[in-house]
C-alpha cells in the first residue's frame, strides 16, 4: 500500500501497515474517501484489536477536535522550546559576541604593553624647581619637620612636611609624590589625614592648613611618616596616565628626583 | 533541510565558539594579571647578626627592582635553599615592613603606605627566626651557597630571578 498524508500531522504514512492509525499523531483514519482509502476493506475485528494495542493516549476520540491532547501537548512543548531558544540563545549569543568584541582590543593593548619595554624617564629637580606634567606645572616650595604638640610623632617615626604649587587642581590624576628614605632604600605615600588626625577637630585643623594626601588642590602640604633614625629623603614625583581608580591604576612614564634638605620648624613657622 | 533547522545549527555553533573564546580570553587575562608586575632580585645578601643587630637571628636583604610602570603594594616572600630548583629553594621568609618599629611601638598599622615604585630599586630585610638560621648555617657548612627566589606567584603578580646570596661566608 502506497504511503498517505496523514489529515492530523501532514506526514505521509502507510496506514495500512500501521493499522489505520497514525504512528505520529495517532489519527485514526476511517474515511474511505480520504486519500489514505482502503479502510472498508479491512475487516473490523482486524481493525479493533490494532487499536486496543496503541496506547489510549494516542486515540483521538471521534467528533472531537482533530488532533489527539499527547500530539497537542507535544507540539506545545515543542513550541516552547523553540520560543525559549530563541528567546534565550540568541540574546545571550549577540550579548557574548558584543562582551567578546569589547575585551578584545583591552587584551591586546594591554599584552603589547607587557611585550614591550617599559621606558621611565628619569629627571632631577631642585626646591621651588618648575616640573612639567604634560600641560600643568607643579613646584616643591619646601620641606620640614611637621612637629605639633597636637600631632605628637608615632614613636620610633617622625613626619616629614613638602609643601607645594601647582597651576590645576586636577594634577592628582596624573602625579603621584612619594618619599623615598634613602638611608632604608624604601618608598612611602602621604599619609591619610585620618592616620595624622585622630579625631574630627584636629582633622578639621588639618584641612584649614591645606594638609593634602594627593595633588588635589593649587598649593597644599603633604604629610610623611618616615623612620626617626632615617635623615635622607628625595620626593619623586611620578608622572603618567591614570587607567582606572586610584593611585594602583595608573602607568607610570616619567619620574622626577627632587632632594629634600629637612628643615625643622616650630609649630608656628610649619604654618 | 529548513532554513530554520540551519539558523538553530548556525546559532549553537555561535554559542559553541563565544564559549570557546569567552573561555581563552579568560585564561589571557589571568596570565596578563599575573604578569602585571615584574619584580626582580637585583641581589642579595645574609647579614648575621652581632650586638648591633636588629634581629636576634640576622637577616637577608635583598634588592628588589620593579620593572614594570605600574605601582606595587604588595612585597612578596623569598625563598632560600642550597639550589636553584624548587626543591632546594623552598624555605620561605617574610619580608619586614618600613613601619614594623612603629606599629611594634604600639602605633597604627602603616604598612599601606609602603610601595614599591615602577623603575626604583627597594631594599628589603628579610629577618631570620630560629629555624632559618639553623637551615642557612647548614647550608653553609655544607657547600656554602645559598639562593634566594621569588618565583612564587602571589597574589597580584610575579616575581622572578634567583639570585646567589652574597655574604654568606661572613658567619
Amino acid at each position: 500500500m502506497a504511503k498517505s498524508k496523514c489529515p492530523g500531522c501532514k506526514k505521509r504514512i502507510d496506514f495500512e501497515l500501521h493499522g489505520w492509525i497514525c504512528p505520529e499523531c495517532g489519527f485514526l483514519q476511517y474515511d474511505n474517501n480520504n486519500s489514505a482509502g482502503a479502510v472498508p476493506e479491512m475487516p473490523v475485528q482486524q481493525q479493533e484489536p490494532r487499536v486496543s494495542d496503541i496506547p489510549e493516549r494516542r486515540i483521538r476520540p471521534q467528533n472531537t477536535s482533530r488532533h489527539s491532547g499527547a500530539s497537542r501537548s507535544n507540539r506545545i512543548f515543542r513550541k516552547v522550546l523553540s520560543v525559549i531558544f530563541f528567546l534565550v540563545t540568541i540574546p545571550l549569543v549577540l550579548l557574548m559576541g558584543i562582551g567578546i568584541a569589547l575585551e578584545i582590543p583591552d587584551i591586546m593593548e594591554k599584552s603589547e604593553m607587557q611585550n614591550s619595554d617599559v621606558q621611565i624617564e628619569c629627571t632631577y629637580a631642585e626646591i621651588n624647581d618648575e616640573i612639567s606634567v604634560g600641560t600643568d606645572v607643579i613646584r616643591i616650595t619646601d620641606a620640614y619637620l611637621f612637629e605639633r604638640e597636637e600631632f605628637p610623632f608615632p614613636r620610633g617615626g617622625k613626619y616629614i612636611a613638602v609643601r607645594f604649587e601647582s597651576n590645576s587642581e586636577k594634577i592628582y590624576d596624573k602625579a603621584w609624590p612619594v618619599i623615598c628614605d634613602a638611608d632604608e632604600g624604601r618608598y612611602v605615600k602621604p599619609l591619610y589625614l585620618n592616620d595624622i588626625a585622630g579625631n574630627d577637630d584636629l582633622y578639621a585643623k588639618l584641612i584649614d592648613e591645606d594638609i593634602a594626601y594627593k595633588f588635589n588642590d593649587t598649593e597644599g602640604v603633604l604629610i610623611f611618616l618616615v623612620k626617626e633614625s632615617s635623615e635622607n629623603f628625595t620626593l619623586n614625583v611620578y608622572s603618567g596616565k591614570n587607567t582606572g581608580y586610584g593611585i594602583y591604576d595608573t602607568q607610570v612614564d616619567a619620574i622626577c628626583r627632587i632632594p629634600l634638605a629637612i628643615e625643622e620648624k616650630s609649630g608656628g613657622d610649619a604654618q | 533541510m529548513k532554513k530554520k533547522t540551519i539558523f538553530i545549527i548556525v546559532i549553537t555553533v555561535l554559542f559553541i565558539a563565544e564559549f570557546v573564546c569567552l573561555y581563552f580570553i579568560q585564561e589571557k587575562r589571568t596570565q596578563l594579571s599575573l604578569n602585571e608586575y615584574y619584580l626582580y632580585v637585583l641581589d642579595a645578601s645574609y647579614v648575621p647578626a652581632d650586638e648591633n643587630s636588629e634581629y636576634e637571628y640576622g637577616e637577608i636583604i635583598v634588592s628588589v627592582q620593579n620593572k614594570s610602570n605600574l605601582i606595587c603594594s604588595v612585597f612578596p616572600d623569598i625563598s632560600y635553599g642550597s639550589g636553584k630548583s624548587p626543591e632546594k629553594c623552598y624555605m620561605t621568609i617574610s619580608p619586614a615592613e618600613y613601619y614594623s618599629d612603629i606599629y611594634a611601638a604600639g602605633s597604627a598599622d602603616y604598612s599601606y603606605y609602603e610601595v614599591l615604585m615602577p623603575g626604583e630599586i627597594s631594599r628589603i630585610s628579610y629577618p631570620l627566626d630560629e629555624d632559618d638560621y639553623n637551615e642557612i648555617n647548614s647550608i653553609i657548612d655544607s657547600n656554602g651557597e645559598i639562593y634566594v627566589s621569588m618565583a612564587e606567584i602571589w597574589t597580584r603578580g610575579k616575581c622572578y630571578t634567583e639570585v646567589e646570596i652574597k655574604g654568606g661566608e661572613e658567619k
